[in-house]
């Protein structure tokens, strides 16, 4: 691969210059995101504030069988997936791509393609969303951890997912810097490998199902793109675009970036498995050889990233979007470091089948990824509607409860998982009293995700606040003005 | 340059070389497969399932069970034992393989053994040497004798040439004295074949990996030894009664979803056919899972498994000739009677369905098979009313018409 001839011509600060011949400026790139990224944003925040809820939910019923016994649609199996499902289509996905879309226009200087058509892509998404989660609450589950969505659904999320991405490859295409800054390669490879995975496996796993196990192998292979090849390069262009952005430091060093993008590549899409997995020795041993490889990629962002901001790190403390990318890296760097140690088979044999596997995701999805896309919120809506946050106070009150809620869900999680594999490896115990033992876990884990439950209704309230000035703010100017080309959008 | 196809082209590889290897290869190597027969019973396995237990698979899969419940038993790499079954003619060599790496205090108990037959001649022995000998020995505590054989240098053995040629030394050990452990020990140095002269069959080690087993049986077979291998089967899960043996591609054949799943906060229910028949103790759990643990653990733990209420329909008790009286389950102690949606009763056949398969070659199973459990087909679904206790009172009394498919004393839930 010709990695170093791009790496020598990528520019090492993000869009730094604000006017180059016929570029866009950012006033004009923010201007053509604001319909479908508010519309994206507005509905992943309120996905991920309904996600909690029934994460909160499902981690009570963990613990207390009797409660919502008699309603179907609550119940722990039905509840857990829709928690699983809204977080990651309704919440992380969209804004993944929301974000994606407008690094994209930024950094290629040119405005968004086809923002209407965007919208609506963006409005059937939200509709794929909703039908999905109806289908799993109502029993329609398929049965396939993370494409738990009956077909119709995942069907309407494809053909959503496509516009969008067709616009923001448009986008792409489109640019008027030629240049690549290595969060391109992160961005474009994740929009590439997102509908191919997602309709391969929906393809393989619900319209013609493989056969027995292959379908094991097939759903780890999509979960393992998913998590790894599409929400990681995600998060990380997110960290390698806004970090330096923030502070203002060019980036260590674009090589070392591309050399991560490609080993991460390598190992993306093969990790899952676990020893027992009953499939071929060969693939569960290539599985936890890439789970461990894995660390390569995620060490050459952490180095870079450290050498980034090395000497500021103050100012990654500061109050404002800065201190989410900095939790969501410090995340990265210890949710690959576990990977690879529980991908070592003797570690693997032990906490296969535990909680702590959960933990393990919830690091990966929340403490790096939601993190991020937070930062990423945070940063990019005042400058659509061209309006500071109404409240600070919301935004750090939102940062310390999802940092207090993290860690102690996952934490808490982590250390019943420890406990259950330890005891279930133990000749003699007796299931019941393994479970007895992680049950204080479970207990606990319901307040960090009470703490993860007001943390995004903070966020959601914000979000309703700025609506609400945004609204004033045009309201004013449609009275003053034909149309509504709001002037408030063209403030930096 | 564009550089869009670069990067269009090198996610499409990445994506392809897993997908080939996660999708494609498993698809050829897996996607073929066919009923094998079972080195155990000798019959086809597996067999499809039942209709009704199809379609309590889906009830499984929509009430997300398998998000709780594991269906993969899973097993440590197997151990060997090694046995030691004959020694072969060359007992020096064996038992030099004994006492230097294998198992010295067998080679040494064995020595021990021969002192028990005194007394010994150690013949051709130099002067230097014996003296040496004799000397440590004696320390050791034993009694001897020395003979002088002048003049006898062929005796000599070939390539250890005597300091002073002519003189030959036998040392006649009379008695091993107290310790005749030490005197052993030291003996095996230059009579090996003492310790080869074990009584046989002797188990050699226990628990062994497969590659120091092969190292070791290489050794003791060079030396002319026989042994025996005996392959363990070792698991957590079998130990806790969920299966016999480890759960291998072709017992998910016939599963059109195969719910192998994730997590284990309930039992792994790989089996649950076999450790528990009774459909009303299933219907009973299904209801109210606390009824069943807080009568059988002892431990005083409350089920965390989620009750399932909405599977049945509660009446108050009816009596003999409403519908649905055969199928009702009336709880003791309670003024109602619950009787099951057709939802759960394919969910228990589903659940009556899981059972161990036999031993196949790729997974053997370590002991004779269990009594047979009454195939699915043949067990009364629906002819049963049965009270099962509510909360406490005593077994015996609460059951008002015994079951033709009583439940039996359910083993403890692990
Ligand atoms: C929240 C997790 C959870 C869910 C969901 C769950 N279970 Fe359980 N299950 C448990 C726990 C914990 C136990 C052990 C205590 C007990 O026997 O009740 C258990 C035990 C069982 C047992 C008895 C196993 C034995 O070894 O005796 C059966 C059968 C069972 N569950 C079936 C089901 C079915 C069918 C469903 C779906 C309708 C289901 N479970 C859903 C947690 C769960």
């Amino acid at each position: 691969m010709s990695g170093s001839s791009i790496a020598a011509q990528a520019s090492t600060l993000p869009d730094t210059s604000e006017h180059v011949g016929a570029s866009a400026s950012p006033a004009e790139i923010d201007t053509s995101c604001r319909g479908p990224l508010l519309l994206m944003f507005g509905s992943a925040v309120l996905w991920v504030v309904l996600a909690s809820v029934f994460g909160l939910l499902a981690s009570v019923k963990l613990h207390s069988g009797e409660f919502l016994a008699h309603c179907p649609w609550l119940t722990y199996g039905r509840l857990y997936p829709a928690f699983t499902n809204t977080f990651l289509y309704g919440f992380a996905i969209q804004a993944g791509l929301a974000t994606a879309l407008w690094i994209l226009c930024r950094l290629g200087r040119t405005t968004l393609q086809g923002p209407g058509v965007t919208m609506v892509g963006a409005g059937f998404w939200n509709l794929g969303v909703t039908v999905g989660l109806v289908g799993i609450l109502a029993g329609y589950n398929t049965g396939f951890e993370w494409i738990e969505m009956p077909r119709h659904a995942v069907l309407l999320l494809f053909i959503s997912y496509a516009v969008i991405a067709v616009q923001g490859l448009l986008t792409f295409h489109a640019r008027s810097e030629r240049q690549l800054y290595p969060a391109q390669w992160y961005l474009v490879a994740a929009l590439f490998i997102f509908p191919w995975a997602f309709s391969a496996a929906s393809y393989l796993l619900l319209c013609h199902p493989v056969r027995g196990v292959v379908q094991l192998a097939v759903h780890t292979w999509f979960a393992s793109n998913l998590q790894y090849l599409v929400l990681l390069p995600l998060g990380v262009a997110n960290l390698y675009y806004f970090i330096p952005k923030i502070l203002q430091r060019p980036l260590h060093n674009s090589n070392l970036a591309l050399f991560g993008f490609g080993t991460l590549l390598l190992a993306g899409g093969w990790i899952g498995l676990t020893v027992s997995s009953p499939l071929p020795a060969w693939l569960v041993s290539v599985s936890l050889i890439a789970g461990t490889f894995l660390l390569v990629p995620i060490l050459a962002t952490a180095v870079n990233l450290h050498r980034t901001v090395s000497g500021a790190y103050r100012q990654m403390e500061a109050a404002g979007p800065i201190r989410f990318f900095g939790f969501s890296a410090v995340s990265l760097l210890i949710a690959g470091l576990v990977t690879a140690v529980i991908s070592l088979p003797d570690a693997n044999r032990s906490v296969q089948l535990t909680q702590l596997l959960t933990a393990l995701r919830l690091l990966w999805l929340y403490a790096f990824f939601a993190m991020g896309a937070f930062g990423a919120i945070y940063y990019i809506v005042p400058k659509l509607v061209g309006i500071e946050w109404p409240s600070r106070k919301l935004m750090n009150a939102h940062f310390w409860l999802a940092v207090m809620g993290t860690v102690l869900t996952i934490g808490v999680v982590a250390a019943g998982g420890f406990i259950q594999g330890h005891e279930m490896g133990k000749l003699g115990v007796p299931f019941v009293d393994v479970i007895k033992l992680t049950l204080p876990a479970l207990r606990f884990s319901t307040l960090g995700e009470l703490l993860l439950v007001a943390g995004h209704v903070m966020l959601l309230a914000n979000l309703l606040l700025v609506c609400r000035h945004f609204g004033r703010a045009c309201a004013t100017q449609v009275a003053g003005w034909c149309g509504c080309t709001v002037k408030a959008g063209g403030k930096r | 340059m564009n550089h869009g196809p670069l990067l269009f082209l090198s996610a499409l590889f990445s994506l392809s070389l897993s997908w080939f290897g996660f999708v494609f290869i498993p698809t050829w190597q897996l996607g073929g497969d066919q009923p094998e027969e079972s080195v155990e019973t000798g019959q086809t396995y597996p067999s499809p399932r039942p209709g009704l237990a199809q379609q309590g698979a889906e009830v499984y899969r929509a009430n997300g069970c398998y998000y709780c419940h594991s269906q993969q038993v899973t097993q440590e790499p197997s151990d060997f034992d090694l046995t030691l079954t004959a020694t072969g003619p060359n007992l020096a060599a064996l038992g030099r393989v004994l006492s230097e790496e294998v198992r010295p205090d067998l080679a040494q108990a064995a020595a021990v053994n021969a002192l028990g037959r005194l007394p010994m001649e150690i013949k051709g022995l130099d002067r230097e040497f014996t003296e040496y000998l004799t000397n440590k020995l004696m320390e050791a505590g034993a009694t001897l004798k020395v003979a002088t054989v002048v003049a006898a240098p062929a005796a000599a053995k070939p390539g250890e040439v005597p300091a002073h040629p002519g003189d030959s030394f036998t040392v006649i050990l009379t008695s091993a004295g107290k310790t005749p452990a030490d005197v052993a020990k030291l003996l095996l140095r230059i009579r090996p074949s003492l310790g080869g002269g074990l009584t046989v069959p002797v188990v050699l080690a226990r628990g062994l990996s497969k590659d120091d087993l092969d190292k070791l049986n290489k050794k003791l077979t060079t030396a002319g030894a026989k042994t025996l291998v005996k392959m363990n089967l070792r698991g957590v899960d079998m130990d806790r009664g969920w299966g016999r043996r480890r759960s291998v591609a072709l017992d998910y054949l016939y599963d059109p979803v195969v719910m192998v799943g994730a997590q284990r906060m309930g039992p792994d229910l790989s089996n649950i056919g076999d450790r528990q028949h009774s459909r009303v103790w299933h219907l009973s759990h299904l209801f109210d899972p606390r009824i069943i643990t807080s009568e059988e653990s002892n431990a005083g733990v409350d089920s965390l498994m989620p009750a399932y209420p909405y599977l049945f329909t509660k009446r108050p008790r009816s009596t003999p000739g409403t519908p649905g009286y055969q199928q009702a389950i009336r709880l003791v102690g309670e003024q109602f009677e619950i009787v099951p949606k057709p939802e759960a009763e394919a969910l228990v056949a589903y659940l009556q369905s899981l059972r161990s398969g036999p031993g196949l070659v790729e997974a053997p199973t370590p002991k004779a098979p269990a009594p047979a459990a009454p195939p699915v087909a043949t067990a009364p679904t629906a002819a049963t009313a049965t009270s099962v206790p509510a909360v406490t009172p005593a077994k015996p009394a609460a059951v008002v018409t015994p079951a033709p498919e009583a439940p039996k004393p359910a083993p403890p839930a692990k």
